[in-house]
């Protein structure tokens, strides 16, 4: 009566099956989903350390576990899994420029993972047959991550190979993969630098000697598309801001007094970082509720900005402000043309609309040449194995004008005309010089143990869109301190690292929840609590 | 078939003669059936109080002699109410009997169609005559049923016209498999999936359920097998439950040459909007200022403000309306916003909702001749919502065919073909603070429109490009009047139904039945969103949005079934029953979306930038095909011992597609016991007429979905464009892993009821207690992402569901005079738990969001609804205060309450006198938590009337601040209600759901034969109805008006939720019948 074959119906006429999959494409979506995870995890990072607008009244509200799943799908059941799917079909078919490039990814996400969360899955992971896979140490996973790296290298390197894949980054030259790799297992050595000085010094002195870091031309971003539907090739950023009604993130007042009043004139970025939509403060506080407000207490004691950085429209929000949203879409200052690919503020003070600026061309700027200075500079004022404040310094101004430079050469691409009328490049490079002699001198003036701070907060200006390494910065210098404290006069326990994501907890029967976000990752043996970092 | 047997037995009677003597008088007359208008041979006519009578003839006419001093006759047929009538001095009566549900001896339609006496049955079956069903102002049957069966709850999406509905009988036996029950309507499956292309919150959460394509005027009744035991011969397909309806194109009863038309109108109104406030305008904290909400100044202090068009934020809104600035001594506009008076306007619930108008039209013809019946059918429905631009229009046409063609050779053949259209605005999921995910949604920023702004007849649309005009600085909003008229979601579906059995009798011991059925649907959808809705949709949106899905849906389904049935000796009956069935399901849909309009108002895709065949909203493909088949034998064995014991025993063995061959086969048993204790020990009281005790115990299984036991890859064609307009694609392992060794999950469910008629057949009532465990429960499981799978589907865990079911009819008065009142009660309650999930997870969410869902955990009640808490001290349980004065929330999700009603009932009264009948439905619901977004919408925004407080007095939250002293923050009324309502811990919005409501209302009259006998009519009636007439959510907020029938999660197993969903629907009118 049942004949087999008429309820053969197990296979899906609708998708692409493990026999018809195509590396390169496999690739792709590695690729994407890679800059996509850099996003989420570095949103944290941002928001953490005042980059950004901070939600909430509490570190504890603003961090609940649940906020995490994103990020745990895309580490582990995107990106991992595919590598994996990846290595299976490219090893045996010799595509070792596949593999260089998905190898190098994945160290990047193991090394964010741990940097987050510490311990996570690792060696038990991305088995179908354990759905409970355990913790790994994760000075392991850093080791493992560091080998991803050297084999990555070799593939870059290796004589023969076979496919050629589509590289979003850098176009097919493995060269500049290889300076990449440098430049990140400089990171994940400075990274170990507390809990292992020597091994960190002879690593990072051996890189040095090496003298192959990216440099500038070679920056490790993406480059987002201006397509707005199907697909959506826009920067993230941009694209929740840039819309008919505005919205979108508000920028934090720390990061833009920092930009505009600190230093008591105008970092030269600023106009590329922020794009302000109207020039002037506003003065209805049914737009800006802080306008009506006094602030508290332990900022007047402080002696923080409230509610606006000075008098031009520089409109954000307070660091843990857990205020609704008023009319404001079309008023707050938003991300500009670094990074986000919006618009140029050449003071047009007009409304952001979707076709505005860049139309959403920017970048996520992962590893740039200027991070490679700054990284060198924190490693020779910090190590005292190869302690080197000379260098230190030197680097500090490398890193600032690369930064400066780099900022305006990508902007131009897009916004050239708005800019050169606005600011020719030859007024721009002298406020450039001026500002790098200022925080020269700055630096000189400054005792031993306060020079790291300056190091840090020329890094953490240079950073604007990567929060990954400002939450690393923060965490393993305590640098810049001094920031803005949340509205709420006890808000909380700074995340020293995040709680482990809900989707993990409830599945994994060996899934253990930390006691607090004050632990610290493995290589954080910095001073317990907020008052290291805050 | 029962009247064939009665025929014959009337054949018989009549041969008997009765004593008669000269002096008597002789009455004559006719007993007509009052099913079918037909005469009815072989009632018994009995002179009261004598041995005097007679049996009616082939048409159902009598003579009988009556003696002197007799002067009552007493008319009876078996399933037909006895009546006595007063002689009086007439010498003809004519006399209609009437169906008596009230007796044992009912016959019902149980599973593949085959009728058995009630008394033989040991599970429930519920049925629904076409009484409860006809001329009702729904043109959905489904919710024609609310209320009306014990066990059965049916949940409308919201009150929109066309939208879906949701059945559950028996509570939940599936995670994350549908609970939905199966229909089958002629004796083979109707499919009434609904084909929701969009999730809830992608604008999908009122697509309709495809039973809207059924007629309710085309239905003769509906029998309900709510266990297993009932359903076993439908295997798996009958686990949730199955709804056999039997049309009058269907079914085999001959009936008289007579033509039926019904005409009615009805009106239909939002009946749950909230009562909106006169004396606060918008702003915030008692200050004016164009914000969502209304916690602005008093609106009678004769402020003025800025004119809010001219005070836009967006330069092409400003520009177009020079008219609303102050003039240039030139005549020229200049920059200042005339002023704008700061008072009351006309508020949404007026403006905007309205009343629509139902009509419906049906004409039913029918006739036969000695061998061959024919009934055929048409409806019209046009059914407009109470909100512009939804409305739906329906055409059916039924034709049913029954002939013997031989003496032992019958056909019966039914045809269906309806046509749904369906225009409504969309309908989105909405959290209080726009629609979700920037989807259009005619509801999310409508309730909470402000109350001093003139929306009414302030401009919606900007003359120089007819973009959105909203009052918001940002342009924000999707003013309604511009959605409901620019944005529309369009269904077509076209479907033809056909059920057709061949019957052959070998012998009147043997006889087969061959089945077949085709149901075969196209469903043709667009979404047609015009470009320039502005900031309230997502930037894709506002460029012009248009896709196009065609669906087909096409079920074979074949039986072949043998019967049997003997006498194995005088007290011992014999049946038998063996069949075989083959169903092959295939579903399959393509679609285009377009975006990026060009030409406003023309929707082809060659008017728009950029078509895919994927929708960009959620990045599915929109072409996919997906087939199933299944395959069956099943066997019945029914013994009956002297018509008080029956015993049942059947089994199905199944073969399914949509697991690994390992594990395709699967049997199904189930047995059953009927026990008549008052026929078995002869008990003659009137105290208790009847009494039955019946035990049943059925097995089921759940297959799952088509394609979850195989891993594949994920595709995107157009992934990533560079700057340089470059197109790459990608391939990406699916996050679903594939599970080959899925089995089936299997369902186990006993059921033990009483039945009995009592007090002279004045009170019925029927009881069932069940059980039903699902064991190896095929869940959607997340699992660890660690894994490199987010979700797969794996037999784990364990559902207990128990529920008591209990109805109960009564006449507590039945007059001579022929005024009667009966009274139906209908009482549900369910328990259904989690028990066990398996290692290493903690639960599953079966419906939502991650952060705010239906949730399945162990030990607790299976959907119970989890989402932010209040972070409480730990000492007192107190709710913790911030210094700002807001709640703090829990930094864990907590459990929110459990949305299962904890029980359900209804009150059915019927009155009659002379030709007039009067007939309410009340309905309760107790308990059972919703979480309500539509408090967000209006309670949080402050725009419901006052006074809820005092707003211009501060207020402190009960609780204790984060020391553990008692709170004394003050907040203001602004803060109190917005933050806590909208931007605080969910556990704000979650609130008791029990309800008491009146469903149906109806009055009416049968226009009595003397008069209608000088007219061409055969019978005429009127009646005046009305549904959902009346109700109050007793603990929801004040003026909120909040009507719990709703399911922001859309058709499917989540429960207790309302995004923003949309009002409830009222309705009243008139029906108008004729016969001739």
């Amino acid at each position: 009566m049942v004949s087999a074959c008429d309820l053969d119906l197990q296979d899906d006429p609708n998708a692409v099956t493990a026999a018809t999959a195509d590396p390169n494409l496999v690739l792709n979506r590695i690729q994407l989903d890679f800059v996509n995870f850099f996003n989420t995890t570095g949103n944290n990072g941002m928001r953490l350390t005042r980059m950004l607008n901070q939600g909430s009244n509490l570190y504890e509200q603003a961090y609940v576990p649940i906020n995490f799943n994103g990020i745990w799908t895309t580490a582990y059941a995107n990106i991992l899994n595919d590598i994996k799917f990846l290595e299976g079909r490219a090893e045996p078919a010799n595509f070792r420029r596949h593999l260089g490039m998905a190898r190098t990814m994945r160290a990047y996400v193991l090394i964010t993972l741990v940097d987050y969360f510490n311990a996570v899955p690792y060696s038990a992971a991305l088995d179908p047959n354990e759905f409970n896979p355990g913790y790994d140490d994760p000075a392991a996973i850093y080791a493992a991550a560091l080998a991803d790296l050297n084999q990555a290298k070799q593939d870059f390197t290796a004589a023969v190979s076979s496919g050629s894949p589509n590289d979003f980054f850098y176009a097919g030259n493995y060269a500049n993969w290889v300076k990449l790799v440098n430049s990140l297992q400089l990171k994940l050595h400075l990274n170990r630098k507390l809990v292992d000085a020597a091994g960190a010094a002879s690593a990072i002195t051996a890189l040095v000697a090496e003298n192959n870091f990216i440099e500038p031309g070679q920056e490790f971003v993406f480059r987002y598309g201006s397509n707005l539907t199907d697909p959506d090739a826009r920067h993230p950023r941009f694209a929740s801001q840039y819309t008919p009604g505005g919205g979108g993130d508000y920028q934090s007042t720390w990061y833009m007094w920092h930009l505009t009043e600190e230093k008591g004139f105008d970092d030269p970025r600023v106009r590329f970082y922020m794009y302000r939509q109207v020039l002037a403060n506003p003065t209805d506080p049914d737009q800006l509720r802080c306008l009506g407000e006094i602030a508290p207490g332990h900022y007047l004691a402080g002696g923080f900005p409230f509610c606006l950085p000075g008098t031009r429209g520089y409109w954000g929000r307070d660091h843990l402000n857990a205020e609704g949203i008023p009319p404001d879409g079309l008023g707050r200052t938003a991300w500009g043309v670094y990074p986000a690919g919006g618009r140029f503020d050449n003071n047009a003070g007009q409304s952001i609309n979707p076709t505005a600026g860049a139309g959403g061309a920017g970048i996520q700027p992962i590893m740039l040449p200027a991070y490679v200075d700054f990284m060198l500079a924190e490693a020779y004022q910090t190590i005292p194995s190869i302690k080197d404040t000379g260098k230190a310094k030197e680097l500090v101004g490398t890193g600032m004008k690369k930064s400066f430079d780099y900022v305006r050469a990508f902007s131009i691409v897009s916004q050239a005309g708005v800019i050169n009328t606005f600011e020719p490049l030859a007024d721009y490079n002298v406020r450039v010089t001026n500002y790098i002699t200022f925080v020269n001198n700055e630096f000189d003036a400054a005792t031993d143990a306060r020079k790291m701070y300056f190091i840090g907060r020329e890094y953490w200006l240079a950073l604007y869109g990567n929060g990954n390494e400002s939450y690393n910065l923060y965490r393993r210098t305590g640098q810049p301190d001094g920031m803005q404290p949340g509205l709420l006069a006890n808000f909380g326990d700074f995340p020293r690292s995040l709680f482990y994501p809900n989707n993990h907890l409830v599945t994994n029967n060996r899934a253990v929840q930390k006691g607090s976000q004050r632990e610290r990752v493995f290589w954080d043996t910095n001073p317990e609590g907020n008052d290291w970092v805050n | 078939m029962r009247k064939a047997l009665l025929f014959v037995i009337a054949l018989f009677t009549m041969a008997l003669t009765f004593e008669v003597s000269a002096q008597q008088r002789v009455i004559t007359g006719k007993v007509i059936s009052d099913e079918d208008g037909l005469g009815l041979p072989g009632a018994s006519v009995l002179v009261k109080g004598t041995t005097i009578g007679t049996t009616t003839d082939l048409d159902g006419n009598y003579s009988i002699s009556v003696p002197e001093g007799s002067n009552v006759l007493i008319f009876s047929f078996v399933g037909l109410r006895t009546q006595e009538e007063n002689i009086g001095n007439r010498s003809v009566i004519n006399i209609i009997l009437k169906v008596d549900a009230s007796q044992l001896s009912e016959v019902v339609v149980t599973a593949i169609g085959i009728e058995k006496d009630k008394k033989a049955l040991g599970y429930a079956v519920s049925t629904v005559g076409e009484e409860l069903i006809q001329n009702r102002p729904e043109a959905d049957v489904s919710r024609v049923l609310q209320g009306k069966v014990a066990g059965v709850n049916i949940t409308a999406t919201n009150g929109m016209s066309g939208s879906g509905t949701n059945i559950i009988i028996r509570g939940y036996s599936s995670a994350t498999g549908s609970n939905q029950p199966l229909f089958v309507v002629d004796g083979v499956p109707f499919n009434t999936n609904t084909n929701a292309t969009n999730g809830f919150t992608t604008g999908g959460a009122t697509t309709s359920s495809r039973f809207l394509d059924i007629d309710p005027n085309n239905i003769e009744n509906v029998s309900v097998l709510k266990g297993l035991s009932a359903t076993v011969l439908y295997g798996d397909q009958g686990r949730n439950g199955v709804i056999l309806i039997t049309t009058k194109s269907g079914a085999s009863k001959r009936r008289a040459a007579e033509v039926t038309v019904n005409q009615s109108l009805f009106s239909n109104s939002a009946a749950s909007l909230p009562s909106f406030g006169q004396l606060y305008g918008n702003g915030f904290q008692q200050q004016p200022g164009l914000f969502f909400s209304n916690f602005g100044p008093r609106l009678d202090i004769g402020l003025q403000t800025a004119h809010p068009i001219a005070s836009s934020g967006v330069a092409n809104i400003r520009n177009a309306f020079p008219e609303f600035f102050v003039p240039n001594a030139d005549g020229t506009p200049s920059t200042t916003p005339i002023r704008y008076d700061y008072k009351a306007y006309e508020d949404v619930g007026s403006f905007f909702f309205k009343t629509g108008l139902v009509s419906n039209t049906s004409v039913q013809v029918a006739g036969s001749s000695d061998k061959t019946g024919f009934s055929a059918s048409f409806g019209y429905t046009s059914d407009e919502g109470f909100i512009p631009g939804n409305k739906l229009e329906k055409f059916n046409f039924g034709l049913g065919v029954n002939s013997s063609i031989t003496d032992k050779f019958s056909v019966n053949s039914s045809f269906t073909f309806a046509i749904t259209d369906l225009t409504s605005p969309p309908v989105n999921a909405a959290f209080g603070s726009g629609p979700s995910g920037g989807v259009p949604s005619a509801f999310a920023n409508t309730l909470y429109l402000p109350r001093s702004i003139d929306s009414a007849n302030l401009p919606f649309e900007n003359p120089n490009d007819r973009s959105n005009v909203g009052h918001r600085a940002n342009n924000d909003q999707v003013n309604p009047r511009w959605l409901t008229r620019y944005y529309r979601d369009l269904s077509t579906v076209n479907r033809f139904f056909n059920s057709t059995s061949l019957n052959y009798d070998f012998n009147d011991k043997f006889s087969a039945t061959y089945r077949i059925g085709l149901d075969t649907y196209s469903e043709n959808r667009q979404s047609q969103y015009n470009k320039g809705g502005g900031g309230g949709v997502s930037t894709l949106i506002n460029t012009g949005y248009y896709r196009t899905v065609a669906i087909s849906n096409t079920i074979w389904n074949q039986d072949l079934v043998l019967t049997y049935r003997t006498e194995l000796s005088d007290k011992l009956g014999f049946a038998a029953l063996l069949g075989g069935n083959s169903r092959y399901d295939t579903y399959s849909q393509d679609g285009l979306v377009s975006t990026g309009q060009l030409a406003f108002e023309l929707f082809r895709h060659s008017n728009f930038l950029q078509a895919s065949s994927r929708d960009p909203l959620n990045n599915q493909p929109l072409q996919f095909t997906e087939e199933q088949r299944r395959m069956g034998i099943y066997a019945q064995v029914t013994l009956d011992y002297d018509d008080y014991l029956f015993l049942n025993l059947s089994a199905r063995n199944d073969w399914t597609s949509t697991v690994e061959p390992e594990n395709q086969r699967i049997l199904y048993p189930g047995a059953s016991v009927s026990f008549l204790p008052s026929q078995a020990f002869n008990w003659n009281s009137s105290t208790v007429n009847d009494l039955k005790l019946r035990f049943g115990y059925g097995t089921s299984a759940g297959f799952p979905n088509p394609y979850s036991t195989r891993n594949i890859l994920n595709q995107n064609a157009r992934a990533f464009q560079n700057t340089g307009g470059a197109l790459f694609q990608t391939q990406s392992v699916s996050t679903v892993l594939g599970n080959p060794n899925l089995k089936p999950e299997l369902h186990e469910e006993f059921e033990f009821g009483v039945e009995s008629t009592m007090f002279n057949n004045k009170l019925r009532f029927d009881l069932s207690l069940y059980q039903k465990n699902t064991r190896n429960l095929i869940t959607n499981s997340p699992i660890d992402p660690a894994t490199g799978f987010t979700s797969t589907a794996v037999n784990i865990g364990r559902i207990r569901n128990r529920g008591i079911e209990f109805q109960a009819t009564a006449t507590p008065v039945s007059r001579p005079s022929g005024f009667s009142w009966e009274s139906i009660v209908n009482f549900t309650l369910y328990r259904t738990v989690t028990m066990e999930l398996t290692d290493g997870l903690d639960e599953i969410v079966v419906a939502g969001f991650t952060d705010l869902g239906n949730f399945a955990i162990p030990g607790k009640p299976f959907n119970i609804i989890k989402g932010t808490g209040f972070a409480r001290d730990e000492q007192t349980g107190q709710p913790i205060v911030l210094p700002s004065g807001d709640y703090q929330t829990a930094a864990e999700l907590v459990e929110l309450g459990d949305p299962n009603p904890a029980f359900t009932g209804s009150w059915i009264n019927t009155f009659r006198y002379k030709g007039f009948f009067f007939n309410f439905m009340m309905e309760y619901r107790h308990k059972g938590v919703i979480f309500s977004n539509t408090v967000t919408a209006t309670l949080a925004r402050g725009v419901t009337k006052d006074p809820v407080v005092d707003r211009e007095l501060t207020f402190i939250l009960p609780g204790v601040k984060q020391d553990g002293t008692p709170n004394d923050i003050q907040v203001t009324a602004a803060n109190y209600f917005f933050n806590q309502y909208h931007t605080g811990a969910d556990e704000s919005n979650v609130f008791d759901g029990s309800a008491v409501r009146l469903r149906e209302l109806s009055l009416g009259y049968d226009i009595p034969s003397s008069i209608i006998s000088k007219t061409p009519f055969k019978r005429a009636s009127i009646a005046l109805s009305g549904t959902n007439l009346w109700f109050k959510a007793l603990n929801f907020p004040p003026n909120m008006n909040f009507d719990p029938d709703v399911l922001g999660t859309g058709v499917g197993n989540g429960l207790g939720f309302d995004f923003v969903t949309g009002p409830s629907s009222r309705r009243f009118g008139g029906t108008v019948t004729l016969a001739f």
